[in-house]
């Protein structure tokens, strides 16, 4: 017997879901983050995908041009530097230090900062009510100029860099999850329910954490930006992740010198970090304008 | 002369489970200087009704009427900036939460100046200043705000619900309208503030020349001056007529049952007894009865009341029955 | 306003104070003597002693901190431990220099991101709103030292148009005074002044461009977002209703509204500025605070460090008190909120 529907059924999907479906409704939002779990897979397999060492340097190869161009080499698919290495070796492996350490330095950040802002956002001190601006104030120093700072106290090498973004990140996260509980504290369902007589800790997880989900999600992939620009920066600079090891923002620095002879050695690691970038930032503002939607319905 | 004349206006909605009919059918007349009250519980439509008037309405529904007439003028046949300009200059709104409807961050004189009709300020640059700046006072004091000068420099978030109300309607008739719409102007306030703000509109409508177009929940909160009185119920009219007619012999059987659950029309009922209300709960939107809305929840419906009534025309009122209270003396 | 005033001034003095205590333990943080580490005076240089005696270097750590107060507070920054140069003299005119460059991106992110969002948010979800939009997004993405080699290739390689690097032609001979190379030009003694600030001119465009950016298409997301949301808020729709003009609504009751909502994140416009004009400036070797700051990095250079380190915080601190102090004077519902019963 074919399974029939008598009775009309409302569905009423929870805040969560409704994010989700209103994300999922637009088809930019969808392609980003499909875009961005390919690239985070790549990423991790890449060690057995680059087809060659990344320090390994072709003397007959120096300089090809990528292959499809005239001059190009199947051999070399996207062409080789101006010391013989294969860039797509190069590009692939430098993902695992451009976009792989930033996602693992969001993560831990991200742990500390948002646990130390819940605990933050839920004291109702007056120690605490008095000291909030003040720490606001602090907070608007740009997480660039801490990480500089860091390096400039433990030197570079690739350790201290990846600890000094991963601290710097902190305090942004700090600051968000302890405004958006603390926003989400004085609604008057918060109230309700502790007026039932709820514990700290179920009021946290159970009322608050669900409502504040999209936000924090939304200021990680902020983050990830953020990190995956700064380790780049760094590196560019020639304080972050030093030279032998193929990282997009080195890579760049480097470049410009030959820019006239391989204009690819610019041009390719540069659309990388750019289409990462741009991937995660499109995930964040279609996070943002699901959260919009939903609470205008 | 018909100041507005409304025939069989609907309103359908997009959603998707598909279109549903917000508003069926509704008919309005209004003449000059009447004060008008539509009656209907959350989700009859009136708001809608207001809103449809105004042309204040989501662009995406669907708006159809055989009639939608302003002074003999079809509203729904204009362009939208002269449609706007009509609006404008000879119709008004307020509304239930006065705060929302007031920029936050502009004073009340600047709110209030602006509405004042340019042609209206004559002279040169300094003297129109000082001009517009009597007009507001005077606007003010109309409104009953006699203590003029902390209320003009004040931003919306310092007045009380009560005083921004008022603020609200002295913008409203900065103007002059021919028509003002009030949509629950006191639902959220006190007792007292509310009878002020009802005093207030009585006496505009006779000092103005001015219709009013009063929309309440509760046929207990019309003003007493009201001479015609609708009653919706999910965006179908159930009946319309002289407000003190209505009120003494309802025909409609929701007309009936909305006087009697009404506590300030109801004096005789014995203590401890159970509020006569209608059973069952409002309809959702997507779940529309079909022919008369009302017939789940009347005590008089048959089966007949599947299909939709017609309109009963009777002296000076109508209303859309099968089995109307009243008796038709014809 | 007085009461926001005084709590606001009040926020950035304790702020500033903290500052200071921070960069004067940093000194301990660096590698190396604490007492060469403020002043960039070696241990075994002769003046050492005396600049120990100075800085109150054997005595207790609070002692230390009042006499490096004094120091800070009188311009006396210590000298460059690569070049033995004044680090006070130094900072102020890689100070002004770099305000130059920012103040300048800063007015053209201004310009023309404002605007830009507010025509967006107008247009909303039409082809053309979706068009600045996507181009914000793109111009949002791009990382800022590959956007300036792609216009370095591009203006300055490929076209010829602009200089890549400095401030100003060094043929022309214009003496670094007062940092800002503009006032450098009419300062100085040139004959050909006019072709010298011209040539300044050339040189600042470049950078300036790629500054300005980032800012703009941060401006122009946000202010699109704040005139959209507001332009859904009821009093607009009443606005509308008593009849005003469109653009009347817009400019009267809109954009003010929004303008409100976006100074609130002017934090992240400045920290995403000055965390760009370090780049910028390596880049194209612009004498301001954050090629000096890298430099010294490089080098090692701590009474540079923490100069430089201080002079960003404190600017940093400086313009978000300015933007607050005019957001609280201009919106009075932002001091009502603050005092609100929370």
């Amino acid at each position: 017997m074919p399974h029939v529907n008598l009775y009309h059924h409302d569905e009423t999907p929870s805040p969560l879901q409704l994010v989700w479906k209103s994300f999922r409704a637009r088809f930019l939002s969808m392609a980003a983050l499909y875009l961005l779990l390919a690239m985070i897979l790549l990423v991790l397999v890449s060690p057995l995908l680059a087809p060659f060492n990344t320090s390994t340097q072709f003397s007959d190869a120096i300089a090809l041009p990528p292959s499809w161009v005239e001059s190009g080499n199947m051999q070399y698919l996207f062409g080789t530097d101006d010391l013989g290495r294969d860039m797509l070796s190069r590009l692939l492996i430098g993902g695992l230090y451009s976009l792989g350490l930033p996602i693992l330095m969001v993560a831990v950040s991200s742990l500390i900062g948002m646990s130390i802002g819940a605990l933050a956002g839920i004291d109702r001190t007056i120690k605490y009510q008095s000291l909030s601006r003040l720490f606001d104030t602090l907070l608007s120093i740009p997480s660039f100029l801490m990480a500089l700072i860091i390096i400039a106290i433990l030197g570079t090498g690739f350790n201290n860099v990846a600890f000094a973004i991963t601290l710097s990140l902190i305090p942004q996260f700090i600051f968000v999850t302890r405004n958006a509980v603390h926003e989400e504290w004085h609604k008057d369902y918060v109230t309700a329910s502790r007026l039932n007589g709820c514990s700290k800790a179920y009021l946290l997880y159970r009322v608050i954490l669900p409502n504040v989900t999209p936000t924090l999600v939304m200021q990680l992939t902020v983050s990830l930006s953020v990190a995956i620009m700064d380790i780049a920066a760094l590196s560019f600079l020639g304080l972050g992740i030093q030279a032998p090891t193929p990282e997009w923002g080195s890579m760049l620095a480097r470049s410009l010198d030959e820019v006239y002879l391989s204009p690819w050695s610019m041009v390719l690691p540069g659309v990388t970090l750019f289409v990462t970038i741009m991937t995660i930032n499109v995930v964040g503002d279609s996070l943002r304008r699901a959260l919009k939607e939903r609470v205008n319905s | 002369m018909q100041l507005l004349d409304i025939r069989n206006l609907t309103v359908e909605m997009q959603t998707p489970q598909g279109i549903v009919r917000v508003l069926d059918k509704v008919n309005l007349q209004l003449t000059e200087g009447e004060i008008h009250s539509i009656v209907g519980e959350s989700g009859s439509g009136k708001s809608l009704l207001a809103k449809a008037i105004v042309g204040f309405i989501n662009p995406n529904w669907q708006v159809t009427a055989d009639r939608l007439w302003w002074n003999g003028k079809d509203l729904l046949a204009m362009s939208p900036q002269q449609r706007r300009q009509i609006t404008g200059r000879d119709m008004a709104m307020i509304f239930q939460d006065p705060n929302a409807y007031l920029d936050p961050n502009s004073t009340v004189e600047q709110q209030i100046v602006e509405a004042i009709p340019q042609g209206d300020v004559r002279g040169t640059f300094m003297r129109r200043r000082v001009d517009r700046k009597t007009r507001v006072k005077r606007l003010l004091h109309r409104v009953g705000i006699r203590d003029h000068e902390p209320i003009m420099d004040s931003y919306p978030f310092e007045l009380s619900q009560g005083v921004a109300q008022k603020v609200s309607i002295a913008i409203a008739i900065a103007h002059r309208p021919k028509l003002l719409i009030a949509d629950e102007p006191t639902t959220a306030m006190e007792p007292s503030t509310r009878l002020q703000i009802h005093r207030l509109l009585a006496r505009l409508a006779v000092s103005q020349q001015m219709s009013v177009v009063l929309i309440s929940q509760d046929v207990g909160s019309i003003l007493p001056e009201t001479k015609r009185l609708t009653m919706l119920y999910c965006g179908q009219l159930m009946e319309t007529g002289p407000a003190k007619d209505i009120l003494s012999e309802p025909a409609h059987p929701y007309t009936d049952s909305m006087i009697r659950m009404s506590l300030q029309t109801q004096q005789e009922l014995p203590h401890k007894a159970r509020l006569p209300t209608l059973p069952g709960a409002i309809p959702t939107l997507r779940h529309m009865p079909i022919g008369c809305r009302l017939g789940p929840r009347c005590p008089h419906a048959q089966k007949t009341c599947v299909k939709a009534p017609t309109a009963t025309h009777e002296r000076q009122r109508v209303y859309h029955c099968h089995f109307p209270l009243l008796v038709t003396s014809s | 306003m007085t009461r926001y005033l005084a709590g606001r001034l009040s926020v950035f003095i304790i702020a500033v104070f903290l500052l200071t205590v921070f960069s004067f333990s940093l000194n301990y943080f660096f590698p190396g003597d604490p007492i060469t580490n403020m002043s960039g005076v070696r241990s075994f240089q002769s003046s050492y002693p005396l600049i120990m005696e100075m800085r109150g270097g054997k005595e207790n750590i609070a002692t230390q901190y009042m006499h490096y107060l004094h120091h800070l507070f009188t311009g006396n920054w210590g000298q460059s431990l690569s070049n033995g140069t004044p680090v006070f003299d130094d900072g102020i005119q890689h100070f002004v220099a770099s305000m130059e460059l920012i103040i300048l991106a800063l007015l053209v992110a201004v310009t023309l991101g404002l605007p830009l969002g507010v025509f967006a948010a107008s247009r909303f979800r039409q082809g053309s709103d979706k068009a600045v939009v996507s181009l914000a997004m793109v111009g949002y993405s791009v990382p800022v030292f590959w956007l300036a080699q792609l216009m370095i290739l591009l203006f300055a390689i490929k076209l010829g148009w602009f200089p890549i690097t400095g401030q100003i032609n060094p043929l022309y001979g214009v003496e670094p005074q007062t940092g800002s190379i503009f006032i450098d030009v009419f300062l100085s003694n040139s004959e050909y002044k006019a072709a010298a600030l011209q040539d300044a001119i050339n040189h600042i465009v470049l950078p300036v461009m790629i500054l300005a950016i980032m800012p703009m298409m941060l401006l122009l997301r946000l202010m699109r977002n704040a005139t959209q949301e507001m332009l859904q808020k009821p009093f607009i729709k009443a606005a509308r209703a008593r009849g005003l003009s469109e653009w009347r609504v817009l400019v009267k009751h809109a954009i003010p509204n929004a303008l409100q909502a976006v100074l609130q994140q002017t934090t992240l416009l400045f920290s995403l500025m000055l965390t760009n004009s370090i780049v910028v400036e390596s880049i194209f070797n612009w004498p301001g605070m954050g090629n000096w700051l890298i430099r010294s990095i490089f080098e090692r250079d701590y009474p540079i460090i923490q100069s430089a380190v201080l002079m960003f915080a404190f600017v940093i601190l400086f313009f978000n008190l300015l933007v607050e102090l005019y957001h609280g004077w201009r919106f009075p519902i932002v001091r009502h909120e603050q005092y609100a019963t929370r």
